[in-house]
Formats: C-alpha cells, structure tokens, sequence
C-alpha cells in the first residue's frame, strides 16, 4: 500500500512514544526510623570482669525516632531524624522512684526526670546507606543519680503489718552508645539493630557488643521466637535467649502442689541468631 | 461521477451488515465499512463512491473504494444514516437507508451491484445488525431511547437527583449499586473507568466517578463490563463510557422537569433497635431536577453547537426525638419480651427537625467544527457545582449521595458540615482522516478538574481559629458499668458503678417538653441475659455524643490532564485488518489541605476518667515534645504513560482474531515531590476469538482473555505516600484543674486544662523514651520492593444468536480473579506497615489477595424499534475472596489499595468467604413500548423488574486496635443469607406531536409500586466485646467464645436486626417538550 505522506510521520511519532513509555522501577528509599516496639536485647560482654554486677545479659529497649520541625507546610522534616535508647533497667530505676509511696527529696516534683534514663542521638542521614543501615554515630550519654529512696516507717494503725520499708541509696547509671545502626528496608523497619554500650553503675564499668530484634518476644524454646503472629518477621534468623531475664515477667519455679504437672519456666528473650541483617 | 445508463440493482443480495468491530475510531464514534462487490464475478469493485449522510454529520461523507472494494468511513457519531452507493457501469446509485450505529461499533455494510440500466436510485432499508461479531465486549449500551423511556436511574443513592449515568449502569446484566457508585463483574465501584467522550472523569484520589453528568446531555452509556480490548486499560472494573449529543444541521432541544415527591412515598420500615434517647426518621421531603438542551448549527455544514443546563435538587427531612425508658409503678424498667429490647416512649415536645439538602448544576457546551473532509475538531466544557449544607441544613455526601448523618446524636455544629463539590471538564478533540479511509488520527486533549470542601456550617474553613472551624470535636461515650472485677454487682455510689451519659447533661432538653422528663431515677433493670437486677438511674441514656466543632474539615483540589493520540490502519492481508495503536499520557494531582477542627478531636474514655487525642496532626521532635499540624496541606500527584496496539483480523469475513498488548507506567509522588511508589510494566495482552457461524452476522461464539491493571489513585500517595503524623495522649478528667471538658472556655488554648503537659497521663512503659505521647502514625509507609502493579484476568465465552430483526439472545460466561492485589500490613499489630502485595514478596506470609467472579448470563436484548423494546437478563454468580476490592464494604472505608483487609496478623483469619457483592441470582428486565393513539398521540408504557437473592452475612466483632466491625469471629459468609427482593417500576406516559417536530411528553414513573419492604441489610455486629477469629468455626463454636481477654462475649442486642429495608414506593413525575 502507498499511503499519503503525511499520516506515516505522524504514525511514527506516536510509535515512537510507545517505545519510550515508562521509566524508573525502583521503588522509593524508605525513611530512617526506629522500630516502634521494644527491642529484645542481648548484651555481648567486651571489656570488664563478667562477674561483676553491671555484667548484664541483656535487656529491654525502648526507642524512638523523632524529626526536627521545618518540614513543608508545618509539618516533620523526616530528613533530619534523630533517636532515643532508653534500657529498660533504667526506666525501671526511674519508675520505682516515680511511684514510690512517699516522696523522694531530689526527683519528686522535679522537671523532666521521666527523661533521665533517654540517650539521645542525631542520625547521620535520613535515609539508610548502601547496606541498608542507618546511623548514629554516637547517643549522648544518659547519666543520672536517682536519689536515695527514703525509708518508710511501719503504719502505726496496723499492727499485725510491718509495712516498714528500709531506704535505698542513691544509685548513679550511665549508658553511652556508640555506633548504633538500624536496618532500614521496607521488610525491616529499624528492627534489626546493632550498637556498642559503655555501662557504669555506681563505679562498676563494662562494655558491650548489642545485638537487639524488635519486637522484644519472651520465650522459653527457639520454637517460641518464630510462632505465626508473635510480630517478629518470620524470615528473621531468631533464637531464644534464656540466659537474659527480663524483671517484669520472671521464670517460674515449679508448683510443690501439683506433682503430677511441672510449671518450671525459664523466660528468656528472642534474639537475633546472626549479626545483622540476621535472615534465615 | 458519471451515471451509466444500463444499471439494474440487486436488492436480495445486497446489504451484507454485519458489526465487525469494536474497535472504536473515535472513543465513542462509530464506523462504517464495508466492501463493494461486482454480485456476478465477487470482486471487489474499485472506484466506487459510498456516500454517507445523516443529521449528525455535515453534509455529507464520501469514500471511494480502493483496488479491493474495501471502503472505511470512520468517526461517525452514534446516530441514523443512509449510505449510497454509486460506481461507474452499476447504475443510479443503491442507497441503504436507516442505518442505526451506536457508540463505539464498527458497523459493516457489504453492497454487491449489478451491472444494470435502472436509472433510479434504489432505496433498502437496512436494520443495523445487532450482533456485533467482531467484538467479545460484554456489557450494555444505553441509548438516549432507552433512557428516556425506562426508569432506571431510581431516584435515591449516588447521582439519583440528576439521573447521571454512573447510575444507569446498574442495568448492566450482574452489575449492582454499591456504597459509592455501580459495581461491575463482582468488582468495586472505583474499580471501573469513567469516561465522558473518551475522556477519564474518575476523581483521582478515590477512583469514584468525578462528573456525574445527567442522562439528558447524553446520546448513549455504553458499559463494558468485560473482554474489552486493550485501548481501555489502567481498571479492573468496567468502562463506563458517556457519549454527550452533538448538534446537526437541524435544531432540536428539550426542556424538560422531574418530580419526586416524598408526601407520596409508601410506608417506610423502620428498623427497631434497642438503642439510644434519640431516634432519627430519614424520609425524603423531594428530589428533582429540570433543565434544557438545545443543538443546532452556526455555519451550515461547518460548525454545529449544543448545550444545555441542568439543575437538580434533593431534599430530605431528618425527624429526631427524645425517649425515654419505661418504668413501671414498681421501679422496674419495662423490657419487650419479643425483642428483648427496652422499652422507650417517646417524649412529648422533643421532636426536632432538620433538613438535609443539596443542589447540582450542570452546565454543557459543545462545539463541533469541520472545515473539511479530512478534519473534524470538537471542543467540549462542562461546569458542574453542587452545593449542600449550612444555614440549619445537613448536607449530602458527595461521594454516596446520602445525608451526611443517619442519627442527630450530637450538636449541630459538630455533626452538620457545609460542602462545595464541582466538577470541570474540558476537552479538545481533533480528528483527521486521509480521503482513501485508510489512515485514522484521533488526537484528544482534556483537563478534568474538582473541587470539594467540607466547611464548618458558619462558614469556617479548615485552619481557621475562630468559630466552628476553631473548636475541637468531642466524643462523649462513658459506658455502663454495673460488676466488679470478680463480676459481682455493683450498686450506686460504689467504686467503679457508672453509668452511661443522660442526654441532659450533654445538651439542654428542647423547649417545649415537659420540665424533668429526663431526670434520673432510681429503677431495676433486668438484664435479659444474664437476668441480674441492676440498678440504674438514667433514663435518657445516650452511649454516644459528639459535641463542639465539626471534626475533620477540607479543601481538596483534583486536577488530571491527559493527552491521547490514537491511529488507526486499515489493512489487507489474509483477510481485513483494523490496526490501532496509540498513546495515552496522563497526568493527576490531588492538592488535599486537611485539618481538625480545634486541632483535634477529643474522645473521652469509657470510664470517663480521661479524653484521649483521638485524632490530632502532630509529631514528636524530641522526648514528650509534641508539634501540633493545625494544617495538613500536602500535594501529591501521578503521572501514567501508556500505549497499546491491537489488530481486529476479519479472516475470510467468517472468523476475526482480536489480538493486542497494552502497556502502562504509573509513578506516584509524594508531598515532597519524591517518589512515592513506581508501577512500571503494566503489560496487559488481550486476545479474543470470534466466530460467526451463520456467516451472515447473526450470530457469533467467542471466547476471550484479558489481563486488566489497576491505576491507583492519589489518596495512597496523600496518606501512606506522605504520611499522617498523628499523636495521642490522655488528658485527665478528674480532680481540680483538669480537663474535666475540652469545650470549657479557654481549655483547649495553649496554657488550658487540656493542653497542658500536667494533665496529660504518664502512659510510658519503663523503656519507653516518651512517657506522655503515645505515637499514632509517623511518616511515609515503605514499599515492598519488588511491589507489582495490582491486577485481574479474566475469560469470558459466549454466544449470541439473533432470534428476530434487531433482537438478540445471547448467553455468556465470565470467570474473572484477582492476581495481585497492593495493600498495607503489618506484621507486629499495627506497629509498622508496608505496603505489597499480599501472599507475594516480602508479603509472602500473609495469604494470597483473592476474589474470584463466576457468573453465567442469559440475555435478550430488543432495542427500541417499531414502537416496543426490552432489555432482560438473568445473571447467576458466585462471589469469594478476601478483598472486595478499592473499598470496604462492610465499613464503607474508602482507602484505595489501603484498606484494613490485610493490616493485622490478628485479624487475617476467616476472612475468606462470600463477599459482600456475592449475589447468586439475579433478573433484570427493562421494557417499554408505545401505543399509537392516533392524532399524534402515543401512549407510552414500560417498566423494570428486578429481582435478586439475598447477599452473605457475618459474624463480626471488634478489634482492639482497629475498634468495630473488623474482626470475622466465623469464616466470612457464615451468617444465614438475607432474604430475595423484588422491585417493580412501572412507568406510564403520553405524548403528543403538537406540531412537526414539537412533542409533548409527560410521564409517571412509580418505583416500587407494590410497596415491597424486604430488608437489605441486617446488623451483622455479633458482639462490641473484642473477640478474636474462631479459625474455620461455626455457629456452635460461638457459645464457647470468649473475649480477648477470656470473659464471656455479650451479644449485640441488635445483633440480625435489620437495619435498611428497601426503598419505599415512590412516584417521579415528568415532563418533557421536545423540538
């Protein structure tokens, strides 16, 4: 067939446009955050003596990602994000202290003691490396001396109950993170995380390797850390860790009143099995 | 051209018409071709000259024949036409007469001439064939007759006032009304395209249909509901085509009105419910519209204008009274031993009402220009503003077409929003085609353009700090409590004894009861389950009050731009082709300023000891240090690049392969103007087969496969592509200086009981680095990187065979399921969510996306012709899976491709079954004729039917996290089915020629007639208590069921109540002048 000469031109161009259709297939680098549940963390010992008393196992971490203000419109500016660590050790410190029945000289009442036991850090970029992980370099120790913790007398009222509490010394904790990184992708949300902690209480000092897996599991066999709907992603590489004892769920002893049935558990925590990224 | 003078004409053997594509020129113009033949030795005849004339084109259209005897007359509009044929040594001249084509056909017309002396021009009428065997579409076109003529659009739901033709499409055989527009093929309503004129209308941030465009403006709908060619691409729904009028040589033009009036309306159930102080009556008050068109020519054979104006108006009443419980002279709270529900009596003097009211213009203008024969251009503008709410009024939810508010349950100023939705469309199209028909170019340009804004009823706008706009929302809902933690009964004045709010302490009894009508008293309450005596004080309890400003307000800006240009080829080469390939650029934006009135609402706690930030834009920028967004102002948009090529092969005019490839690429962008989410290699292969076994067009078996991909609309990009940073904490209610009540003066301003740090909760946990913010939402949800675009495939076969001249009866099989679906998860309880594809990637723990549409139709379809019509059809369908699709039906959540279907680990069980949309039988039959009287006069009659079995029920119960409605206890579909029902909408109407071509038209159309009230829906909420899916359990198991947290499950009193009964009967009355 010979058709006209104009139609062919333009029959072409819009050819042409077919072939050059589409672009990039890439799907967009995700923000750093941290994971937004806690982490269960396993405290490899570095430097100090394992038998002393800050030579932790591990621990629970609570974490958070907080951005600085000037974004569009008001809002976040989530390329310039920094963190918090705050153990759950310390936390614990605090809360005692914070609902202790009568006040503390030097903590009840005063501003921002909530936030004593929170490092904080800036990330290095808003977005994670080649490797996936984002950094901070270093999370501004958290040193703090929670107050002594006064004695309460026994209850006069009652005297079949010595409600009598002796007092607790002061106690002064420091934690300084060192090279903390998270992985970023859209499968591991800050989940995975690895840092190095310099701990000191009260003169005792020791330094740790920190591995931790969001969210922080309890587990008495490795069966336990991949069940279906635990929250951990199941392609994690996890294990459990009975050695770490988390305070706010202990083991169990068995029960002396049922023979027949043995309650003994021995809770520990579901940690990552591999350095990160720990995959199966 | 020179007439010979020995010619004689063939009639018998003549006319050979067969629909042989539907490959459209145009988007919504027809073709005509045809090849012309020497009758005694078959070949093709060159040099003949077809000539085409019609009221919708300019004078008229010629083609000659080339060596072959093919001719192609492309870019007719849907209409009438004579065709007539003169070739050299053939005689006069052989003149096809009547030819009706509709939208987007390719009709063929064969004519074999004799060598003959005849010296007239010979006249066959030819009916247009009705099989179109080049195409395995299925679907239905609407025409202007049948529309005018069949009440089909009923007068309620989305587009109802103005008759739009979204909502025609639920005549579509298996097609059904869903919360926000036509669900085809088992699919969701923004699952489908719209198009008016070729052109996309469907709003770009939730896929809804963006121009409602009246039936009046129009000359054809045409739905494809499936087995569409690769030209319609981005929509796993159906196309649902609008083909506006154009004007002609001729003047002509309607005015018209219709009137539905609500006194006439038939009784209404009511659903009964144990329930609340206050009950709402929704009862229409009137809807209507009226308007003009008019079409006609400004240059003769040049230019042509049509336009017309449409006004509509829908007005309900909301009726609320105040009840009160019943209590006997003993002190005991009477309890309906039928129902087990509470007895109330209404309080005399509390009745309040209200209206709930909204108007649509339309306006339409068309410009049709053809300087030439090569060149058509057309430009067409569409302005259509609505407006509803404010000045005492509640106002129409734009998106489904119902009053904002089913119960008044809350000040006015904080239920009562004012909205403005318009919708602007223009359109340039330019059509150039060679002299030999061979070469087709159809370039389109157009903007569609919205606004929708939800104000404050005083007229305050999102961000604005004084008035409604400046005032937080409030939820009160302190709930009852009458047991202990060891479940021992509690009475007044112990710990932990509360009892819901009474409607006077929240707002002040109307003017006119009796003064104490509510005042509490003590009195015993029987529990008919547990048949405890409780004692209880409130007699006019109200579980649920929101007060104060109107919440979540809006200025949301839609734009999309799209550039087409499609080529058509007509060639040769074993057998007849139609190539097509083009380009189709797309461009949206979705500007959505957002915000809460008084910056938040506030939701006050069931014990009533505190208010939770329910909803607040916010962020954290260091520990416990919240930045509160009054604003939320993102700008988000889409670009899609696509292309295809198809090939329609007529091979020895006996079979035709359809066979193309269509590709698209859509990247989203975020409000920062990054990448939000990419969705290349959208490669869709279409390949259909059709053969027509009388060779002679009429009939045809075909069979075809579709792969269809879903574009996704701006609001992923707007909320999980930018983010919705939000933040709660928990102000205490309780004691001196605390934030006993948001609305007090001066407790919601910085330094205010309910804003300052010293009264919100510590809520931390030990390891928590904030100890009064609780995160809510943070930024951008990560996509899954190896993310596929979502789709569906699908087969449909069939067969067609017409019975009689312009009827055919047909039989077709559509199988259609999801293949990828994008949803949002999340893997640890909605800590964190990715958005991926269900069952795939790094998804692939969670199970597949599934919904899988099987259905058998059987249709008869008569188009209007001499004086009668019928349209019918029975359709026989199985619905499964576990994604209805863009939205949730169940809740009505409307988050394309983010829907809760997927979110929590928690929730996935049971929720495969029979969705929604499973209906298994259905029967639509629409019909109309016409009696003539005599003198001018017709008598016209005609109706619907329909009748449809009853849709699937659940057992659902709430979720921690995700609260009501969102956990399946049993597999999805176990509830006992919903009953059949019936409607039957008979319309009666006269027409009188007044004059040539002035005709007169009234009408009466009634819905309903016989009053039918079959329930179509039931409250299928088993329980408020949170209850976790018994995997695969059944009824029995849920007497075993317990709550989350191990205690017994107390039953939804209302629970298989009904809760929608059918549309009363109701009358529309029109009137029509016609010229």
């Amino acid at each position: 067939m010979q058709p006209s000469k104009r139609p062919p031109i333009r029959a072409l161009v819009t050819g042409a446009l077919l072939l050059v259709v589409g672009s990039s297939c890439k799907q967009p680098t995700m923000n750093c955050t941290t994971a937004h549940l806690y982490y269960a963390a396993k405290y490899e010992l570095t430097a100090g003596d394992p038998n002393s008393p800050c030579a932790q196992k591990g621990d629970i971490l609570g974490m958070q990602t907080y951005f600085a203000t000037g974004g569009i419109n008001g809002t976040a500016k989530f390329s310039d994000p920094s963190a918090a660590i705050r153990p759950q050790y310390a936390g614990l410190l605090v809360a005692e202290a914070l609902e202790y029945p009568v006040d503390v000289p030097g903590f009840t009442g005063e501003k921002g003691v909530e936030h004593w036991p929170n490092a904080l850090g800036d990330f290095e970029s808003g977005f994670p490396d080649d490797e996936d992980l984002c950094h901070v370099p270093e999370l501004g120790p958290a040193t703090f001396t929670r107050p002594e913790l006064p004695a309460i007398p026994d209850d006069p009222m009652t005297p079949d109950v010595d409600e009598s509490v002796a007092a607790t010394p002061p106690t002064t904790v420091s934690y300084e993170w060192t090279d903390a990184r998270w992985l970023n992708t859209p499968d591991a949300q800050g989940t995975q995380f690895e840092a190095d902690l310099k701990f000191t209480q009260d003169g005792c000092t020791a330094e740790f390797h920190v591995v931790a897996v969001s969210p922080a599991v309890h587990c008495v066999t490795d069966e336990d850390c991949t069940a279906t709907g635990n929250g951990i992603n199941p392609d994690f590489a996890v294990e459990c860790d009975n050695s770490i004892n988390d305070p706010l769920n202990p083991d169990v002893a068995d029960d002396p009143m049922t023979p027949e049935v043995d309650e003994t558990a021995d809770y520990g925590l579901c940690i990552l099995a591999k350095p990160i990224p720990s995959y199966e | 051209m020179r007439r010979s003078a020995w010619i004689t004409i063939l009639g018998a053997v003549a006319a050979q018409a067969a629909v042989v594509s539907t490959a459209q020129a145009g988007p919504s113009d027809a073709v005509l071709v045809g090849v012309v033949r020497d009758a005694s030795t078959g070949e093709g005849v060159e040099g003949a000259v077809v000539i085409v004339t019609g009221e919708k084109i300019q004078g008229e259209r010629t083609m000659t024949t080339n060596v072959s005897g093919l001719y192609r007359i492309p870019n007719l509009p849907p209409g009438t036409y004579d065709v007539t044929v003169f070739a050299k040594d053939y005689g006069a001249g052989n003149k096809r007469t009547g030819l009706q084509l509709r939208a987007g056909v390719t009709i063929r017309v064969d004519v074999s001439l004799v060598r003959s002396g005849a010296r007239e021009v010979i006249e066959v009428a030819v009916p247009a064939p009705t099989v179109d065997v080049g195409s395995s579409a299925t679907g239905l076109s609407v025409d202007r007759e049948m529309a005018q003529r069949v009440p089909i659009a009923i007068p309620t739901g989305k587009g109802a006032a103005n008759r739009s033709f979204e909502a025609i499409a639920e005549a579509t055989p298996g097609a059904r009304n869903d919360t926000y527009g036509t669900s085809i093929a088992g699919t969701t309503s923004p699952e489908n395209k719209y198009y008016v004129d070729g052109l996309s209308v469907n709003d770009p941030g939730f896929g809804l249909n963006g121009t409602g465009l009246s039936v009046e403006f129009l000359e054809e709908v045409r739905i494809e509901a499936g087995g569409y060619m690769p030209e319609h691409g981005r929509s796993t729904g159906g196309v649902i085509n609008a083909v506006t009028k154009s004007g002609s040589n001729q003047f002509h033009g309607n005015v018209w009105a219709y009137y539905t009036p609500g006194q006439l309306e038939g009784r209404r159930e009511i659903a009964r419910r144990e329930g609340d102080a206050i009950v709402t009556e929704r009862n229409l008050n009137w809807i209507g519209d009226a308007g003009f068109d008019l079409g006609g020519r400004i240059i003769k054979d040049k230019l042509w204008f049509y336009g017309g104006v449409s006004i509509a108006r829908t007005v309900y009443d909301l009726t609320s009274s105040w009840n009160r419980v019943v209590v006997d002279p003993d002190g005991n709270a009477l309890i309906d031993p039928e129902t087990k529900f509470t007895v109330t009596e209404r309080i005399a003097g509390t009745t309040q009402r209200f209206k709930a009211q909204g108007t649509t213009v339309q306006a339409l203008g068309k410009l049709t220009y053809s300087p030439n024969k090569r060149n058509t251009l057309e430009l067409l503008a569409i302005y259509a503003p609505s407006l509803s709410g404010g000045n005492g009024t509640f106002g129409m939810n734009a998106q489904t077409g119902q009053p904002e508010v089913l119960n008044l349950i809350g000040d006015y100023g904080a239920l009562a929003r004012k909205y403005r939705d318009n919708a602007t469309d223009l359109q340039f199209k330019w059509n150039w085609r060679d002299d030999e028909g061979k070469w087709n170019f159809d370039t389109i340009l157009g903007w569609h353009h919205q606004l929708n804004q939800r104000n404050a009823v005083d007229g305050s706008r999102v961000g604005d700090t004084t008035g409604l706009a400046g005032t937080p929302s409030v939820i009160y809902r302190q709930s009852n409590n009458f047991y202990d933690a060891d479940g021992m009964l509690l009475q007044p004045g112990m710990p932990g004894y509360r009892e819901v709010h009474s409607l006077t302490d929240l707002t002040p009894m109307p003017a006119g009861a009796p003064a104490g009508a509510c005042d509490p008293m003590m009195y015993t309450f029987t529990d008919p389950t547990t048949m405890d005596a409780q004692t209880r004080s409130v007699i006019c309890p109200i579980r649920q009050w929101t007060a104060g400003g109107p919440g979540l307000l809006y200025d949301r800006r839609l734009d999309r731009l799209q550039a087409r240009e499609i080529v058509t080829r007509l060639a040769r080469g074993a057998g007849h082709h139609v190539i097509k390939f083009g380009v189709d650029f797309e461009y949206t934006q979705y500007n959505s300023n957002r915000g809460y009135s008084g910056n938040q609402i506030y939701r006050e706690a069931t014990s009533g000891t505190n208010f939770a930030d329910f909803r607040m834009y916010s962020f954290l920028n260091g520990p416990d240090e919240a930045n509160v967004i009054r604003n939320l102002n993102w700008n988000v948009m889409s670009t899609t690049i696509g292309g295809f090529i198809q090939d329609s092969w007529s091979i020895m005019d006996k079979v035709t392969l359809n066979a193309g490839l269509r590709y698209d690429a859509q990247h989203l962008f975020s409000g920062d103007r990054t990448l939000a989410m990419a969705l290349p290699n959208q490669f869709s292969p279409r390949v259909g087969l059709i053969w027509d076994p009388t060779y002679s067009g009429k009939a045809k078996l075909f069979v075809n496969y579709a792969r269809f991909y879903q574009s996704v609309p701006l609001n992923l990009a707007d909320r999980a592509g930018t983010g919705e940073p939000g933040l709660q904490s928990f102000h205490n209610a309780i004691g001196p200086g605390a934030c006993s009540d948001p609305l007090a003066p001066g407790a919601n301003e910085p330094g205010g009981a309910c804003t300052i740090d010293a009264n919100r909760l510590l809520i931390g946990g030990p390891a928590d680095p904030d100890q009064r913010w609780a995160l809510a939402s943070a930024g951008k949800t990560p996509i899954d990187p190896r993310l596929k675009p979502q789709s569906s495939d699908e087969i449909v076969a069939g067969g067609e065979y017409e019975i009689i001249t312009d009827t055919r009866l047909g039989l077709q099989y559509t199988h259609r399921w999801i293949h990828r679906a994008i949803e949002d998860m999340s893997r640890d309880e909605a800590a964190t969510y990715f958005i991926g594809n269900p069952g795939y990637g790094i998804a692939k723990d969670f199970p597949k996306a599934k919904r899988i549409y099987d259905a058998a139709t059987l249709f008869i379809e008569k188009r209007f012709a001499k004086h009668w019509m019928i349209t019918g059809s029975y359709t026989l369908s199985w619905l499964r899976g576990n994604l209805a699709g863009l939205f949730r039906p169940e809740t009505g959540q409307l988050d394309p491709n983010t829907t809760s279907d997927f979110d929590l680990i928690s929730l996935l069980e049971n929720r495969y079954g029979y969705l929604p949309g499973d209906t298994r039988h259905s029967f639509k039959i629409f019909a109309a004729g016409e009696i003539v009287l005599g003198n001018g006069q017709f008598l016209r009659l005609g109706g619907a039917f329909r009748a449809r079995s009853g849709g699937p029920t659940n057992f659902l119960a709430s979720h921690v996290l995700y609260g009501f409605d969102e956990s399946f206890i049993l597999p999805r579909g176990s509830g006992e089915r919903l009953p059949w029902n019936f409607s039957i909408d008979p319309t009666i109407g006269y027409t009188k020629v007044l004059r040539k071509d002035l005709r007169l038209t009234v009408s009466m159309d009634v819905f309903n007639v016989a009053n039918f009230q079959q329930v179509l829906a039931i409250d299928e909420r088993y329980t408020f208590d949170e209850v976790n899916p018994i995997k695969g359990g059944t009824a029995e198991d849920l007497a075993n069921a317990t709550t989350t947290g191990g205690a017994p499950i107390t039953v939804n009193p209302n629970f298989g109540n009904p809760t929608l009964y059918q549309q009363p009967r109701q009358f529309r009355f029109g009137i029509r002048l016609s010229f």
